[in-house]
């Protein structure tokens, strides 16, 4: 009995040393947190307003804050600061303040934290390179769309959007096939954000080296992006590629680029080719192009058996202009085939019209 | 010396405003929200006010709309700073009242020089 109530008074004892033990520790964590919290905001309370003065000046010198951002922390806050103002400015203003980051080295130093081991710290580093529209990081941004957090990988391609520089449009191309994939939602605004200077390598896109995702993403950021340089790449690509949602995707893009000589090849697709969803495509098209040369085609769709293909066909009629609303005032007179999706499309247009 | 009001939510903004205003030999007074930004330019009856669009309690039309509508303050001009930039929003924004609009990301220099063009004109 006594050796069973001294080893109850013995578990006692361990257990209350191991709860002070746990308290003692959280009250250590925590005061730590408070003084490196406190640290920051002394060391951001000298940053914050000698960074904003430094900015409303007309031409000031990079090094002018070289007193203020001394040692790591100071460094940190600099580069905190900076990367939440480059996103809301433009103009000379921006550039000064990408001026001083990269006099303050914060830049440089950003370059090298892309390699830090969590990933918190590579996805900022990324953000702040694309904010700043580092150029020189474009390796490092390029290396970190193959990283192996799927956050820090978005934020290198979001990164190499606002650098802009068409450059890296390949690279992000190859990271929709990677095994560790970017989302192509993030790819598609990332290349969209370099503008219509990624033409050129978005046709080379096109090429059947790339995936069927890498293909139909480039043809639909052609027709997105104007390139009409394109053209006859996207023609060559609606006639032969094998899948059909590149097919359908370069359908679209010719239709938006609105180049005259792509009429034939659609009306071809519209008539011959085997996917549905690529027939509906060139119709849609024909109707952006508009005028009467796509009429053979847009009027053998709209009697097709295929109601989904005959109402795009109709739809696009309207959009082809007066004549193509007269075609189908004619067709819904009477009861041939095309005829029910002609007056379904004219019963759209009445309410508009009123 | 021009007095001017700046209402934004986001204290970068409102800093960077201040520092590039005060700078530029402006009295400046900031504000954090419609509602507070309401009364101080009742209050304050400044030559301008630069008002975000986006912000709690009262967004940036709803305050340009009420100080329109009130005699004191119904002809203080007012630049709109936002991040709509669609035709449709700057017109709404105009059509609140408000004399000017700037899309952000903005230029604080080409602010600066539409601050100094209405302030010119309004005199």
């Amino acid at each position: 009995m006594t050796r069973v109530a001294s080893g109850f008074v013995a578990a006692l004892v361990a257990i209350t040393a191991l709860l002070v033990l746990l308290a003692l520790a959280t009250a250590v964590r925590k005061a730590m947190r408070e003084s490196r919290d406190r640290r920051h905001a002394r060391v951001e309370a000298a940053v914050r307003p000698a960074l904003l003065s430094y900015l409303a000046e007309d031409e000031p010198d990079p090094h002018e804050l070289d007193e203020v951002v001394q040692g790591r922390a100071a460094g940190r806050s600099l580069q905190e600061l900076a990367a939440g103002l480059l996103t809301k400015l433009r103009g000379e203003d921006r550039r000064v303040l990408e001026r001083l980051l990269d006099a303050q080295g914060v830049l440089d130093q950003a370059r090298r934290r892309t390699r830090r081991p969590g990933p918190v710290g590579r996805a900022r580093a990324a953000d702040l390179l694309g904010a700043a529209g580092y150029e020189a990081a474009l390796p490092e941004l390029t290396r970190l769309l193959r990283d192996r957090d799927p956050d820090v990988r978005a934020a290198a391609a979001r990164a190499l959007g606002k650098l802009a520089v068409p450059s890296a449009v390949p690279a992000l191309l190859g990271s929709l096939d990677a095994r560790r994939a970017v989302p192509a939602g993030v790819v598609t605004m990332a290349i969209l954000h370099i503008g219509p200077e990624a033409a050129a390598p978005l046709a080379d896109g096109l090429s059947l080296d790339h995936s069927g995702t890498a293909r139909a993403i480039s043809a639909e950021l052609l027709g997105r992006l104007g390139g009409f340089q394109a053209a006859g790449r996207l023609i060559e690509a609606l006639g032969s590629d094998p899948e059909e949602r590149v097919r359908a995707a370069a359908a679209r893009a010719l239709g938006r680029i609105g180049v005259p000589r792509s009429v034939p090849p659609l009306e071809a697709a519209l008539m011959q080719d085997a996917s549905a969803s690529v027939k509906q495509a060139a119709a849609w098209a024909l109707g952006e192009l508009g005028g009467t040369r796509g009429f053979a085609g847009l009027t053998a769709a709209l009697r097709s058996p295929d109601h989904a293909l005959a109402r795009r066909a109709a739809d696009a009629l309207v959009s082809c202009g007066p004549l193509g609303v007269a075609l189908l005032q004619r067709t819904a007179a009477t009861d041939e085939p095309g005829s029910p999706e002609a007056r379904e499309t004219l019963g759209r247009l009445e309410p508009a019209a009123a | 010396m021009a007095r001017i009001l700046v209402v934004d939510d986001d204290a970068d903004i409102r800093d960077m405003l201040s520092f590039k205003l005060a700078k530029a030999g402006y009295e400046v007074h900031t504000e954090e929200d419609g509602e507070t930004g309401l009364a101080a330019a009742r209050e304050l009856q400044p030559d301008l006010i630069l008002l975000d669009w986006m912000m709690p309690r009262l967004t940036g039309p709803e305050v340009c709309r009420q100080l329109r509508d009130e005699e004191a303050t119904a002809r203080v001009p007012v630049i709109l700073l936002t991040a709509k930039a669609q035709e449709a929003d700057v017109q709404r924004g105009f059509a609140t009242g408000a004399d000017d609009y700037i899309a952000k990301p903005f230029s604080p220099r080409e602010l600066m020089s539409r601050v100094q063009a209405l302030l010119a004109r309004s005199g």
